[in-house]
């Protein structure tokens, strides 16, 4: 925790060193995030560099009352820029789906790891959660995975509750035809 | 069911926050110089900067080089017309006045009896032509016709020069054909002034040679060539610059917006009428296209299973490697009109489609973007007709409607697309 407070601190007096420490320790779990909601990896990475330069660049607006809650605090301010600024992308890109495969080598999936299996089934699973149109997709995530009430979801990307809840029930119904076509074809395959 | 669904959420979050992810090597550098500019790292700005710098400097030296090179090309074309056109010049007009002067004329051996009289000057078929003058004295320059000569010189040739310092008992002679030197030198003298006085007034004034001339002699005729060969040669080699708006659709589809081609050329003239070019142009492709002309065969394993594409726009990016043939049919002194065909090949830097499918009976949009296209050279035949204007002796400006024709599909879904638009380029020549 502590030296959390420090990092922060030398990110909020603009220190080189602690920023790029902070980068560092904060770089995955972002990228994790963005790539739920972006379909492309390459613009997933360039998002989540979006994200950490409106970060440091909004840094003084962060609060933290309590020390023992920093480390939260911290984590749900950067998912939330992070969010935040893949949504604005995907408004900008008008919500229109994207097609094209995942490439292989964005998975990070060592064979020789006991929880190699496991794995796979997390890594599918992202990629339905991915298949899913935008729209459906962003409520999805930010509903069932983020913790988003609806409420909050309708401010956010300005839409009614209405919408969005008719969206996180479309984007489950898919989300089971998905995973029925899935089982369908590991039994067809057996 | 609730239960079920809460599980199922359950997994979702756990998937989301430890699915397997390649990090990659993250990009601190560039976040670092938009968070902290003034502490960007000064030699990674001022190595660009200066490279950028240094291939300015580079473009415009290049530039200076060819403007100075024109320049003084210029000049020694001038000096070197101007010493060919009078030594043309001289011999043309000795020639005619010579004619001019009545007392001359070619004789055969049973004629030359009948002649009496003095004549001044004999025209000689010398090299099997008219007199060529070798000898830069012209005042000492007689001139012997070669079948005047009953008995052969000394040397047995037909046709010579004979210089002052010959001696005239070498030749045999008959009265009638006494030289009158005196009369001779002063009538070199006069031209030789003469001839001076009008190129330097061609030069000053700006006029053709020709024209000059025929300004202080009317009866002079001066062959076009003479003047003209030495002014105006062929340049050889060319580049240029051209580029216009680019118009595309594919088959019965209609027109989408314009895109626009721009690019380097490079030529080389066989001669007056035969060209050939090749070059690298920017091309920026729109069109639209039904989507029963869209090929699935490279794109079918990252289709959704099930979805029919209606119709889609596409924007691309190509780099274009022509190779042609032009053909001048009308070639005048500064204009010309032109025809030119060839193929293109087409290298796909950039693809976006934007489809309308239907996906399970409902209406949808979808976005393709492909930017490694791996998916062969398309390649298309052109067909131009233009017109070209010189504006100076090395630049030249020309515009030319086109049409491009498919030889092969182009991009993911190989669309046969046609292509027509106008051209518009300026060209140098090179000497």
């Amino acid at each position: 925790m502590e030296k959390t407070l420090a990092i922060l601190n030398g990110c909020r007096e603009n220190n080189p060193k602690y920023q790029k420490i902070f980068y560092d320790n904060y770089n995955a779990f972002a990228l994790k995030i963005v790539f739920r909601y972006i379909y492309n990896y390459e613009e997933a990475l360039e998002v989540t560099n979006d994200g950490f330069v409106k970060f440091f660049l909004q840094i003084e607006k962060f609060r933290h009352d309590m020390e023992a809650d920093l480390e939260r605090l911290l984590t749900g301010w950067v998912k939330r820029i992070m969010i935040n600024t893949a949504i604005d992308l995907l408004r900008k890109k008008m919500l229109l789906p994207e097609i094209g495969g995942i490439p292989e080598y964005v998975w990070d999936i060592k064979d020789k790891n006991p929880t190699a299996e496991q794995m796979i089934i997390y890594k599918d699973l992202i990629t339905l959660v991915k298949k899913l149109p935008p729209a459906y997709r962003i409520v999805f995530n930010m509903h069932v995975i983020d913790g988003y009430t609806h409420i909050e979801i309708a401010e956010i990307l300005k839409i009614p509750v209405g919408t969005s809840k008719s969206n996180l029930l479309r984007a489950r119904a898919l989300m089971q035809k998905y995973l029925n076509q899935k089982e369908e074809l590991t039994v067809c395959s057996m | 069911m609730q239960h079920v669904e809460n599980d199922m959420d359950d997994l979702f979050q756990r998937a989301a926050q430890n699915y397997p992810l390649q990090n990659g090597k993250g990009d601190w550098e560039s976040i670092a110089k938009r968070i902290n500019p003034s502490q960007a790292d000064p030699k990674s700005v001022l190595p660009l900067q200066k490279k950028s710098n240094k291939k300015l400097i580079a473009c415009l030296l290049l530039f200076a080089a060819f403007l100075t090179r024109d320049l003084l090309l210029q000049k020694a074309t001038t000096k070197l017309s101007y010493r060919t056109a009078l030594s043309d010049l001289m011999k043309e007009k000795e020639n005619i006045i010579l004619n001019d002067l009545g007392k001359e004329k070619i004789v055969s051996v049973a004629e030359q009896k009948k002649i009496t009289g003095n004549y001044s000057r004999i025209l000689i078929p010398y090299s099997g032509n008219n007199f060529i003058n070798e000898s830069s004295k012209f005042k000492q320059v007689h001139f012997y016709h070669k079948e005047n000569f009953i008995k052969s010189n000394k040397n047995n040739q037909n046709n010579y020069l004979v210089t002052e310092e010959t001696n005239d008992s070498n030749i045999l002679t008959t009265p009638a054909y006494k030289i009158r030197e005196r009369s001779h030198n002063l009538l070199m003298d006069n031209l030789e002034k003469e001839v001076e006085k009008v190129l330097i007034a061609a030069k000053t004034e700006n006029i053709t040679l020709e024209n000059s001339l025929a300004k202080n002699n009317k009866n002079v005729n001066y062959k076009k060539a003479t003047t003209t060969a030495v002014l105006s040669q062929k340049k050889i080699f060319y580049i240029g610059l051209e580029g216009g708006p680019d118009f595309s659709k594919v088959r019965s589809a209609s027109f989408n917006n314009p895109g626009f081609d721009a690019g380097l050329l490079a030529g080389m003239s066989i001669n007056n009428k035969l060209s050939f070019e090749t070059g690298i142009i920017w091309n920026k492709k729109n069109y639209r296209s039904e989507g029963t002309q869209f090929s699935m065969d490279k794109v079918k394993s990252t289709m959704p299973a099930g979805m029919i594409i209606n119709n889609l726009e596409s924007e691309s990016s190509l780099i274009e490697i022509p190779l042609t043939i032009q053909y001048n049919f009308i070639h005048k002194k500064n204009s010309g009109l032109f025809i030119s065909t060839g193929i293109s090949v087409y290298i796909m830097t950039k693809e976006k489609n934007m489809y309308n499918v239907t996906m399970n009976g409902t209406a949808e949009k979808t976005t393709g973007m492909y930017e490694k296209n791996n998916y062969g050279l398309p390649a298309v035949a052109s067909i131009s007709a233009g017109y070209v204007h010189k504006v100076s002796k090395y630049l030249e400006l020309r515009i030319a409607p086109f049409l491009k024709i498919p030889l092969q599909g182009m991009g993911v879904g190989s669309l046969p697309i046609t292509s027509t638009g106008l051209h518009a380029g300026i060209i140098h020549r090179f000497k």
